[in-house]
């Protein structure tokens, strides 16, 4: 009996003594607290990187990338039989039929404002740290920099929205909509502010990441937009901004138009803001090859995996194009062959395509006269993108390592060329959209003669617009800007009330705030 | 007074002896003949000390050893031996012409008796004030039993088991009275004493053949002892021990083959053909059903070999299991092997008691491709199924030279090729070891201590060889996960009887420590098929999410009472109050308290009931209490972590991004249950008829669930917050019946019957000044599954329904274009016609749960012959049909197959997701029907009982889906899609003791 007392009082000491009684402090071994980060230069950088780390979501095509493409006449995902049908979301895009609870909607929403409060938790930690990193202002600078393009965003497509400018973990502020100049003005300004710290340097270490002459894009965007987004025009700024990049001297015209879209695009001396994607290095989300191409077009290009057969243009869109536009091979269409090279099509009879699944023949027909079809053959309608090279590659064929161009110089000069002719100086405005870079123009490496007169017009500015950027995200901004977003298109959309350039703030949203003003006509 | 008794005790023994002696001499000038036997327990072969064997007619009589041996000297005209012990049915054996009598008796239902466990002690079932329900290994469901909790299956009201498909590697949905958080969580399992956090784990590492019996703590006042750990209710379990006695072997086992028990009508080749005009070139001109063509018949065996013995200081029962599962899919079912070892000491004039427990197994799982995990078949099924069905029937299987067919371009593999090519196996690795003392201080006072550790550990190893056809890679993944969980309790406990009262009291300190980690990696790029994953080194591509590890810990401290307070035998009342510590609240909200209080007045022992002679047992029961939850709590939930976020580049180099990894939430805190029972326990009739009714009310507050939060400001959508309410109620009926009880036959049966609502009153909270909701899930819980059903939202979490009821759009026939037509509502919620179109306007809410469910059992015994019967069901279920939904438009046709019904239904779209899919998915199953013969009087062997057993004999169902039995929580809840079918199988079993 003594023994076991023994036994029993030694258990008991071992239990209490080793991990007192009562205490239940855990140790942590996967994660650290706050007060275990932030401690120097390389931590620091880490600490920031999530500010743009994110950003690879706004290219999210099942989600956030639709809202900027799949509401415009530049990409239409019909309903092919069974596929796609997803409760609507893609026709109520297409024939702007959506409401606050279309899931994109909801999607971007959270990708912008999760963006901000991510770069206002950063803010907040990189100005507490003990001893301030000699670079915190150029820190600061490049971190509202950045999140002034998430709101940009947000001016772009909800246009009154809540303003959030402090990191505060108590959401005891319901915030409230703001009106749409409110935002234009927070966002010129933000912009303003830091644009003098930010680094002028374009390298390796700047690449994707906030300069002066990414602000500057940012900038001329949101002047041109200005009438749209506040009623009064500022084109002369718009020129300032776009004439800053330009005569910088950083950036060229790319003589090959599609060394913008390969893999190794990174080395484009076009981008001035561009999202890094890289299967190998995990910077993943870019998909389109898999979004675009058909299940069975990986033997078109040798691919790894085939395609969820899905975007697509019309016919009506890819007329926009001439013929002999250069351009116009970032477009699959008609009959389809084995062992194809991208851009180059040539013919091979002897390697004609058959659909699988349909036993038809694999032929993507760009006119589309119905938004719904069961018919087999509807499974390859439309004209498929090959804008960015295929990676024959990838992780399971879904990610691709081309990087996103937000800004590229090309822009730069559709957007001056367009500010000059709205400020009505029509001759300024065709010296510079047909304006060489180092011998290249934006319409000699399309192999088209130069832009004339008669197309210089708001149709003919959109027109080019489309021809250069198409699928890059910017159709929507354009098409309401210059006035054809609202238009009947084919297939079956008839014209759509004005309350439709903007976007309904998320149902959900205005359920969990109550100081949220839904957008008028919603 | 020890002395006193002492003397007393003396005074007993010489007077006994006097009147043995005087007994003796009564017959002693007669002629006298001895009587040897053994007395067994008829279930089970075992041996039984203590029954009374009295010569009938005399008073002669002894009682058997610890090895069920007795010797009985009687006069030769004795013809009749009553053999009678607690708990088991009296029988007469004739001895008017042997001398040797083997005999074994039949349990008998009245449980008034029994011991029952309430943690951390026991009582006897007359004296249990909460609901308890205790199951015993005569009346365990018997057939491929490789999950322990398939012997519990529709025996215990309120418990409800379900087994969504036929997967040999999937978890059983298992729920006392509801699920309390809204995704619902299974009850805490303890084992001998030691409770375990993982309880899929738990359950698997456990070999069937070594369970004793299942102990269900119901109520809040039985599982309050359990505290923090109870909100979902507690199932203990006794696994077998040694008896005193010379060793005994056991053996148990059985073989048996399976088939899938159903198919899903899809079109046939020539049903195709017919169907497409045959002209199209995708005809291969093959006739298969894929079905088939993936199923086999699945060979299981079992074998158990146990030995047990000891005295009566020490005994032992060791046992070693094997358990080869074929499932009904090719090249899936598992392997199991089991060794534990109890012993259990008494020393020091059995004032001290040790028990030592080690258990070990080993499960192999040879899952389905894409799986990998055996919960995973609880979240809706895997794609192969879908695959199989909607695959054409005039490809092959294999092409002519007996290769598998790969499509036509070698670039599509059919569903047999996948499962025949893709390696997916787990091995799960467990030990525990545990030691609990318990030693007698004073008379009545015992102080005592329990230490356990366990360790689990799994790999998961995953081979998908290359498709050169399509440039697709090879790809490997092996993962390695640990589980290691210290537990240690001291408890002591006082018990005194002073007249008519007595007391119990019982404390307990316990401690646990859980810490889990893990690495996995993932790769491809593998040249050498056959080297699987077991050279991950040798891959060409390595993704830098392809590599990941984690490493977390938890602990819960825990200080428990109890007293229980006995009037004579009439009024018992206990109290519990258990206060609880867990390391994943912030420090203001670690500590929770739990009390409960229980009453129970047993009227059958009042004076004014002694006259009802037919009246055995009467109880009324009530009780109250709360419990607490956090179980599905992540480890620090509480606090602002950073961790890294994804890789980042930098200056051409990919670098990892760090940040904020969780909306942290300091004011998290306990979920608690607050529940309310009330129940009736009656016998009558001799203990032929008896039954529990009991009534339960819980309430369920400051649920943990992922809650939404307003963006602007936080950074993160959602919060793991308390927030939403939810009520639980029901009524649970179980009656048993001895029906006829002859010397040769016994009919018995048993039934039971329970409903079980579930309500949600609150979905919205606080949070840092901030309103809380689910508004997403409200609207968007449960969707349809497939391509093209992306938002296909059916269902939703909504205040003043159960959760996830089905909200969902009625459709209204089809127009003559074969377009879907749906009912239309106005804003007011007024018909206004139907049409093509449907908005959120126009669904209603479907409420899918079962309105009852049941258990049925009924045993035969006639002589040597055993025969049950058992069934089961559900009334008013309503089942999403999801897998024919995805199967119904001919519109699919030819690239796709469709069911039968869609050729004639007439939809050219695709179906959307309506009330047409709803199906109603009540059933009765004839879940098992054994047929058992024992010999008796083999030489050598002490008992012997062969069985057959069928199982899933029939399924009467208006469902048309492959099986009404699917997932019933979460929000897949009620959605049938591609589940692993459901067999039938036929078992032939033997047990036996040497």
């Amino acid at each position: 009996m003594k023994g076991f007392i023994a036994v029993f009082i030694i258990g008991v000491l071992l239990l209490c003594s080793a991990n007192s009684c009562t205490k239940l402090n855990v140790k942590l071994y996967d994660r650290v607290p706050v007060t275990n980060f932030w401690r120097n230069e390389d931590e620091i950088a880490a600490g920031v990187a999530p500010a743009y780390a994110s950003l690879r979501n706004m290219v999210d095509l099942f989600g956030n990338y639709p809202l900027l493409e799949c509401s415009t006449d530049e990409v239409i995902l019909p309903t092919r039989g069974g596929d796609w049908y997803d409760g609507g979301r893609w026709e109520k895009l297409w024939k702007h039929t959506w409401d606050a609870n279309l899931p994109q909607v909801q999607s971007y929403w959270s990708f912008i404002y999760g963006g901000i409060s991510g770069v206002n938790a950063i803010l907040k930690a990189v100005n507490e740290i003990n001893l301030a990193p000699s670079t915190l202002a150029s820190i600061n600078a490049e971190l509202k920099t950045i999140r002034a393009f998430y709101y940009f965003q947000a001016l772009d497509l909800f246009g009154n929205v809540p303003i959030d400018s402090n990191y505060n973990s108590s959401g005891s502020l319901q915030l409230s909509t703001r009106p749409r100049a409110e935002v234009f003005a927070f966002v010129e300004k933000e912009l303003k502010d830091n644009l003098s710290v930010l680094t002028t340097a374009v390298n390796l270490k700047t690449y994707g990441r906030s300069t002066q002459w990414f602000a500057y894009a940012l900038l001329a965007k949101l002047y041109l937009n200005s009438q749209v987004y506040t009623g009064k025009p500022r084109w002369d700024d718009c020129i300032k901004a776009c004439n800053s990049i330009i005569y910088s001297n950083q950036y060229t015209l790319e003589p090959n138009f599609f060394a913008n879209f390969s893999i190794s695009n990174d080395k484009s001396t076009e981008n001035i803001f561009a999202i890094p994607f890289d299967k190998v290095g995990g910077l993943l989300f870019f998909s389109l090859q898999a979004f675009t191409l058909h299940s069975d077009s990986w033997r078109t290009f040798g691919l790894d995996a085939g395609g969820f057969d899905g975007f697509c243009s019309t016919k009506e869109f890819l007329d926009i194009f001439d013929s002999g536009d250069y351009r116009k091979k970032m477009f699959l269409v008609g009959q389809q062959y084995l062992n194809q090279t991208q851009y180059i099509y040539e013919t091979n009879a002897a390697g004609l395509q058959i659909d699988p699944e349909t036993n038809l023949p694999l032929y993507f027909e760009p006119e589309i006269s119905v938004f719904s079809s069961p018919d087999p053959k509807f499974k390859m309608a439309g004209a498929r993108c090959a804008k960015w090279e295929f990676n024959k590659d990838g992780y399971g064929g879904f990610a691709m390592s081309n990087d996103f161009a937000v800004f590229r110089l090309a822009d730069i000069i559709l957007m001056k060329s367009e500010a000059q002719f709205m400020s009505n100086d029509i001759n300024s405005a065709l010296t510079t959209i047909n304006q060489k870079i180092n011998g290249v123009s934006i319409r000699t490496r399309a192999k088209m003669p130069d832009f004339t007169v008669s197309e210089m017009t708001a149709d003919g500015l959109l027109a080019e617009r489309a021809r250069e950027l198409s699928w890059e995200g910017w159709r929507r901004n354009d098409m309401i800007r210059l006035g054809h977003f609202l238009d009947a298109r084919i297939p079956e959309k008839a014209k759509s009330d004005e309350y439709r350039k903007l976007y309904p703030i998320p149902q959900v949203e205005l359920n969990k705030n109550r100081n949220l003003t839904q957008n008028p006509g919603y | 007074m020890m002395q006193v008794g002492m003397v007393l005790k003396q005074l007993f023994r010489i007077i006994g002896l006097f009147f043995t002696a005087l007994l003796v001499m009564q017959y002693a000038n007669g002629q006298n003949k001895i009587i040897t036997g053994k007395i067994i327990d008829n279930s089970d072969g075992s041996a039984l000390a203590g029954v009374s064997v009295v010569a009938k007619g005399t008073r002669l009589g002894t009682q058997t050893d610890s090895s069920g041996n007795f010797r009985l000297s009687v006069p030769v005209n004795v013809k009749t031996l009553a053999v009678s012990a607690i708990g088991y049915l009296m029988q007469e054996a004739d001895i008017s012409n042997s001398t040797e009598l083997r005999l074994s008796l039949f349990a008998v239902s009245s449980t008034l008796n029994e011991v029952v466990l309430i943690g951390y002690g026991t009582q006897q079932r007359k004296d249990i004030t909460g609901a308890v329900t205790k199951v015993e290994h005569k009346d365990f469901n018997t057939g491929v039993v490789t999950n322990p909790l398939q012997q519990l299956q529709s025996k215990v009201a309120g418990l409800v088991i379900v087994q969504p498909g036929g997967d040999p590697n999937g978890d059983l949905t298992v729920r006392l009275r509801g699920a309390t958080s809204l995704e619902g969580q299974p009850p805490l399992l303890v084992i001998d004493g030691v409770a375990i956090d993982d309880f899929n784990k738990a359950v698997t590492t456990l070999n069937p053949a070594d369970i004793e019996s299942y102990d269900i703590l119901k109520d809040a006042s039985a599982a309050a002892i359990y505290g923090s750990r109870g909100a979902n209710g507690v199932i203990l379990v006794t696994t077998k021990k040694g008896r005193p006695g010379k060793a005994l072997v056991d053996y148990s086992g059985f073989v048996s083959a399976e088939k899938m028990s159903n198919e899903i009508k899809v079109l046939n080749a020539a049903q195709w053909r017919k169907a497409t005009g045959d002209s199209s070139g995708l005809d291969k001109g093959a006739n298969t059903d894929w079905q088939k063509a993936i199923s086999q018949t699945g060979i299981s065996h079992s074998h158990t070999i146990g030995i047990s013995g000891g005295t009566n200081e020490i005994n032992y029962r060791g046992s070693v299991s094997y358990t080869k599962q074929g499932g009904v899919i090719i090249n899936t079912g598992k392997e199991v092997m089991t060794a534990r070892l109890n012993v259990n000491q008494k020393s020091l004039q059995n004032k001290l008691e040790i028990n030592y427990r080690i258990n070990s197994s080993t499960v192999s799982r040879y899952f389905l491709p894409n799986q990998s995990s055996t919960s995973q078949s609880r979240n809706g099924g895997d794609p192969i199924f879908g695959y199989a069905l909607s695959i054409l029937p005039v490809l092959p299987v294999y092409n002519p030279d007996g290769s598998l067919y790969q499509g036509a371009d070698l670039s599509t593999p059919t569903p047999v090729s996948i499962l025949e090519t893709v390696y997916s196996k787990k091995r799960e690795n467990f030990f525990q070891g545990s030691v609990k003392a318990d030693y007698e201080l004073l008379r009545g006072l015992k102080l005592g201590a329990l230490g356990a550790l366990s360790r689990g550990n799994d790999v998961y190893d995953f081979f998908q060889p290359s498709l050169p056809a399509t440039n697709q890679k090879s790809n490997a993944l092996k993962s390695n996960d640990n589980k290691q969980v210290f537990s240690g309790d001291i408890h002591t406990d006082y018990r005194k009887k002073m007249g008519k009262h007595s007391i119990d009291i019982t404390g307990v300190y316990e401690y646990n420590k859980f810490v889990n980690d893990g690495f996995s990696v993932n790769a491809s790029g593998y040249l050498i098929p056959e080297l699987l994953d077991n050279y991950l080194g040798a891959a060409t591509q390595v993704l830098t999410n392809g590599i990941s590890s984690y490493k977390n810990e938890v602990r819960i401290i825990s200080f428990l009472g109890r007293a229980i307070y006995n009037y004579k035998d009439q009024y018992i009342l206990t109290a519990n109050f258990r206060r609880d510590g867990s390391s994943k609240f912030g420090p203001n909200h670690r500590w929770g308290n739990f009390p409960s209080v229980s009453f129970a007045w047993v009227a059958s022992n009042e004076v004014l009931f002694q006259q009802f002679t037919w009246l055995n047992n009467l109880k009324f029961r009530v009780s109250y209490g709360l419990t607490g939850n956090q179980e599905n709590l992540q480890p620090y939930p509480y606090q602002l972590l950073y961790g890294a976020l994804g890789p980042y580049l930098y200056n051409g180099q990919f670098l990892q991004s760090y940040g904020i990894v969780q909306q942290d939430n300091p004011d998290l805190k306990w979920e608690v249950r607050k529940s309310f029972n009330a129940g009736i326990d009656f016998s009558i009739l001799k203990d032929r008829l008896s039954g529990t009714i009991d009534v339960f009310y819980d309430k369920t507050n400051d649920m943990l669930y992922q809650y939404d939060l307003p963006q602007p400001p936080f950074l993160f959508k959602t919060v793991t917050a308390n927030a939403a309410n939810a009520v639980n109620h029901g009524i649970e009926v179980s009656i048993n019946a001895g029906i006829v009880r002859n010397k040769n036959f016994h009919w018995d049966a048993s039934f039971n019957l329970a409903t079980i609502r579930n309500r949600i009153t609150n979905l919205s909270g606080q949070f840092e000044g901030t309103a809380l909701s689910l508004s997403d899930q409200e609207q968007h819980y449960g969707y349809a599954q497939g391509r093209g059903y992306s938002d296909a939202y059916i269902s939703q979490l909504k205040v003043g329904y159960p959760a996830g009821v089905f909200w969902i759009p009625q459709q209204a026939g089809l127009d003559t274009g074969g377009h879907e037509l749906y009912k239309n509502y106005n804003a007011a919620g007024k018909f206004i016609g139907i049409s093509n179109r449907y908005s959120d306007q126009d669904r209603v809410f479907i409420d899918p749960t079962p309105k009852y469910s049941w258990g049925f059992t009924n045993a035969f015994m006639l002589d040597n012959f055993d025969l049950s019967i058992f069934l089961r069901g559900v009334q008013g279920q309503k089942i999403f049909a999801n897998s024919l939904l995805q199967l119904g438009a001919a519109g699919y046709l030819p690239g796709s197959n469709i069911t039968e019904t869609a050729l004639t239904s007439g939809f050219k779209d695709q179906p959307q997701p309506s009330a047409y899919w709803l199906r109603d998915g009540s059933y009765t199953r004839l879940e098992n029907l054994t047929l058992g013969y024992r010999f008796k009087k083999l030489r050598g062997i002490n008992n012997l009982r062969l069985y057959i057993t069928a199982t899933n004999l029939f399924v009467i169902t208006p469902y048309g889906g492959i099986d009404p039995e699917i997932k019933t929580e979460g929000s897949h809840r009620y959605i049938d899609n591609n589940y692993y079918p459901k067999s039938r199988q036929f078992v032939l079993g033997v047990n036996m003791v040497f």
